[in-house]
């Protein structure tokens, strides 16, 4: 066997607290499709860009065609032949298909176009990968643009082509024109790696597979060996499930009940796709999958910022599928949005106002405001759930990202005590922050349950949903594909279901 | 700035608009003396002009009452998140019917018709931004729009009704008769020539720090302005927020047109607001969207005009120079600002 064409050894990585890769190790060979399969937060992308250069990994050593490559900067990786299509594309809208692939690697004051055409032209025929040169990329389908980047990556020279969860956003048709390109790509010299967490894709299309999990590589193997049920084992891990964190408490009445809901998101595709679900009272609902699977959508639909495009939502018996957030409030629904920093915290408003928010209507029933009872609610808040800031004055903006999660959770708690709360919404409540508070949270969360309320608890961390659900749902292309009560949880079973079967 | 009580860092926030000002004086200083004129008599002639006498101080009053108005107009907005560049065209739809209304309260004493003129103005203005509230709330259009096209409107209103059905025969400009004594505001200095038009922009910086700071509106407005998807998430009416928010800079912008007009012109005139938008929006700015700053910085500003006009008799610049200088001490303090802003 030849030496890899790309080695990696013992690489790690953090971003503040989290691990990120933790020793990752990875070799691709060349003229080989390779799949990099693994849950989300496992660390694929993340190694992919320390490849790339768009990451400078904090230990561990990188060689290319065997001898040691220093990439500092995305610079360093397209000298050394690596370019990297990410799952969202970085074109020019405007600009035609021809300008965007040599965008950059111009040459010279005037714009050559004839003989940048013909390079381009000459391109497209030796790698099999036609697209329209001349029409403004923003007017291309999505699976042509993903091609236009691919041929940019190509034209600065990559022989070693990363494609990040390349088929997120492609129709059937255009995953089967992917493939296709990919399987081409390799007859003319390209080396292509495939991040992605979808099974059946990487028993197509790859000659092998590396697993990761958790920062680190699980294994390497050819597709002889890559049997789907090993496959699954090796993505979830094989550990049972962690003991329950609580009594399961006798089941209540629905508070919340979701119908055939179908939500459109911003670019008009389903996200909910026909999702029907039912939380009750003193249960905690978890909700599994992987990120992309419609968990915005669902959060977003129960707390109220978007509206249905069809079906119904009820809460406690009565359909609220029309009402907003303000009305959800006032029936009792609280929510802990995924996104803190986009749709939680108030930047350049102060802790006491931000603890305030979605409570104020209680606190205030009148015109007037008065700061003070903020600044009281948001001292009691930093002492209860120790978050570190200079105090209630302090700009919400100048704190750290574990300490607005526990701002949110302050207000959320605070709220959901005060108002009486039937139900709580939760996005990912724990990410990013440390072990103490994620227990002190979880805490929190089994505490409202056990009081009679509801939780529906959406998170991209199965080992969260195992110790604290009632009931996992997993959520697969936008539908409630597989319920599993606490009786049979299953690492393997749930996460077949989360990656849309082997058949899917 | 967080609580609206204290503006952050106190005193010490302040050195860099001395900073900005000193920087202004000696470009002034510069470049009168370029035009030709002696820069330490200017110096001195502007500060002179603006405060050293009766009528100066009661000039620079006059002056301080629309840009105050006007800036508090645009704080608002920007507190909800939207920038509103009509204010101009709020100014004169606020005078023409703080005009129209003067005219129809002829026959009535002034405890009634008085305030009919500022609450026309006020309506006047708040009507010039319910359009561009409603358009912004109900269908995504942005105010930016829809605000600059209505100054047009607004402009040619004016043009209308001042050559037209209210034109003053006898006067052969676009300038409409004059409104009745009645409908006129009071003297607060009379011999300086200061009308009490002030006091209302006074009490409207007030009402605006009371509004964003002890109302629960002003509190949903302020999280508007910060992070909406956030305020939404928190059940804030977010798109009526914003609606309202323009209704009322528009009606701020409103009453300093009605000011304008009763205080000062006693008619409405074409050009009755030479640029008071803009400059309401350099104000907001420099007052770091702060309405209790944007007394000063009003009051600082309008120094600066009525000082700079003062030099076509001082040093005896042409009318087109002053505009220059005046022009550059713009840009001046905005380059400071955005400096300040960077660090």
């Amino acid at each position: 066997m030849t030496a890899p064409l790309v080695r990696m050894r013992g690489i790690s990585k953090r971003f503040g607290p989290v691990v990120a890769l933790d020793g990752a190790e990875f070799e691709l060979l060349a003229g080989e499709v390779h799949g990099l399969l693994g849950e989300n937060g496992a660390g694929k992308t993340t190694l992919m860009n320390v490849l790339a250069g768009l990451y400078r990994a904090d230990a561990g050593e990188v060689e290319v065609d065997g001898r040691p490559a220093a990439i500092r900067e995305p610079r360093d990786a397209v000298r050394l032949g690596i370019g990297m299509v990410h799952q969202h594309f970085e074109l020019v809208g405007q600009l035609s298909a021809l300008e965007n692939v040599v965008l950059g690697r111009e040459g010279g004051a005037w714009l050559r176009t004839d003989r940048l055409r013909r390079e381009v032209q000459a391109l497209m025929e030796r790698v099999g990968l036609p697209v329209p040169l001349d029409r403004p990329v923003r007017e291309l389908p999505v699976g042509v643009q993903q091609k236009v980047e691919i041929l940019k990556a190509l034209y600065r020279g990559a022989r070693v082509l990363i494609l990040d969860e390349p088929t997120t956003l492609l129709t059937p048709q255009e995953v089967d024109s992917l493939f296709a390109s990919v399987r081409a790509l390799v007859e003319a010299g390209v080396s292509v790696v495939f991040i992605t967490h979808k099974l059946h894709e990487v028993l197509r299309t790859c000659d092998r597979v590396t697993v990761m999990r958790r920062g680190r590589r699980v294994v390497t193997v050819g597709r002889q060996e890559a049997d789907p049920t090993r496959l699954v084992e090796w993505m979830v891990g094989t550990a049972p499930p962690p003991p329950a964190a609580r009594n399961p408490s006798p089941p209540g009445r629905p508070v919340l009940e979701l119908e055939a809901v179908k939500v459109l998101d911003s670019r008009g595709v389903l996200a909910l796709d026909g999702c029907t679900l039912a939380v009750r009272a003193g249960e905690l609902v978890g909700v599994a999958g992987v990120s992309g699977n419609g968990q915005q959508a669902l959060a977003s639909v129960v707390a109220g910022t978007v509206r249905p495009a069809s079906g119904v939502v009820r809460l406690d018996g009565r359909v609220a599928t029309r009402h907003g957030v303000a009305e959800r409030m006032r029936a009792g629904v609280l929510s802990v949005p995924e996104d803190r920093l986009r749709d939680g915290i108030l930047p350049r408003m102060s802790v006491a106002e931000n603890v305030l928010l979605g409570r104020h209507r209680l606190h205030f029933r009148g015109v007037w405001y008065e700061p003070e009872v903020g600044r009281r609610l948001a001292q009691q808040a930093i002492e209860e759930f120790r978050i570190a800031c200079p105090g209630p004055d302090a700009p919400a903006g100048q704190l750290s990202g574990g300490n607005l999660q526990k701002l949110i959770a302050a207000r959320v708690f605070g709220g959901a005590r005060e108002r009486g709360a039937r139900l709580l919404v939760a996005h990912n409540p724990t990410r990013g922050l440390d072990v103490p508070s994620t227990e002190f949270l979880h805490g929190r969360l089994v505490e409202f349950c056990q009081a009679g309320g509801a939780v529906l608890l959406i998170s991209e961390d199965l080992d969260e949903l195992l110790k604290l659900s009632d009931r996992i749902a997993v959520l697969y292309r936008g539908r409630v594909v597989a319920e599993f009560p606490r009786g049979r949880f299953d690492r393997y079973e749930i996460g077949r279901a989360m990656t849309g079967g082997v058949s899917a | 700035m967080t609580t609206g009580a204290a503006p952050r860092g106190g005193w010490q926030a302040a050195w860099p608009y001395a900073g900005a000002l000193a920087i202004a004086l000696a470009v002034l200083a510069g470049l009168v003396a370029a035009l030709g004129g002696n820069a330490s008599e200017a110096l001195a002639g502007v500060f002179r002009a603006a405060f050293g006498t009766g009528a100066g101080l009661g000039q620079t009053l006059n002056k301080t009452t629309p840009l105050l108005l006007g800036s508090l107009a645009v704080v608002l907005g920007l507190r909800a998140g939207v920038f509103n560049i009509g204010v101009d065209g709020q100014i004169y739809a606020g005078a023409v019917a703080a005009t129209g209304a003067a005219f129809l309260l002829a026959d009535v004493p002034r405890a009634v018709a008085l305030p009919g003129v500022l609450l026309a103005g006020l309506a006047g203005g708040a009507a010039w931004g319910l359009l561009p509230g409603l358009l912004r709330a109900r269908m995504g259009v942005n105010e930016i729009f829809v605000t600059v096209m209505l100054n047009f409107v607004a402009l040619f209103l004016v043009e209308y009704l001042s050559t037209g059905p209210w034109n003053d025969p006898t006067a052969g400009e676009a300038i409409t008769r004059a409104i009745p004594p009645q409908a006129t505001l009071p003297w607060l200095f009379a011999r300086a020539g200061a009308h009490a038009g002030v006091l209302l922009a006074l009490a409207a910086a007030g009402g605006v720090w009371l509004l964003l700071y002890r109302t629960v509106f002003g509190y949903e407005l302020r999280a508007t302005g910060d992070n909406p998807s956030a305020a939404l998430v928190g059940g804030v009416p977010v798109a009526r927020v914003v609606a309202v928010a323009l209704v009322a800079s528009g009606a701020l912008a409103g009453l300093a047109g009605a000011v304008e007009v009763s205080g000062f012109h006693y008619r409405l005139i074409l050009g009755l607001s030479p640029g008071y938008g803009m400059m309401a929006i350099l104000i907001a700015v420099l007052s770091r969207r702060h309405p209790l700053l944007a007394v000063p910085a009003a009051l600082g500003f309008a120094a600066l005009l009525v000082g700079t006009d003062s030099l076509q008799r001082s040093v005896g610049l042409p009318a087109s120079a002053v505009f220059v200088v005046q022009a550059a001490l713009l840009l001046v303090l905005l380059a400071v600002e955005g400096v300040r802003r960077a660090r």
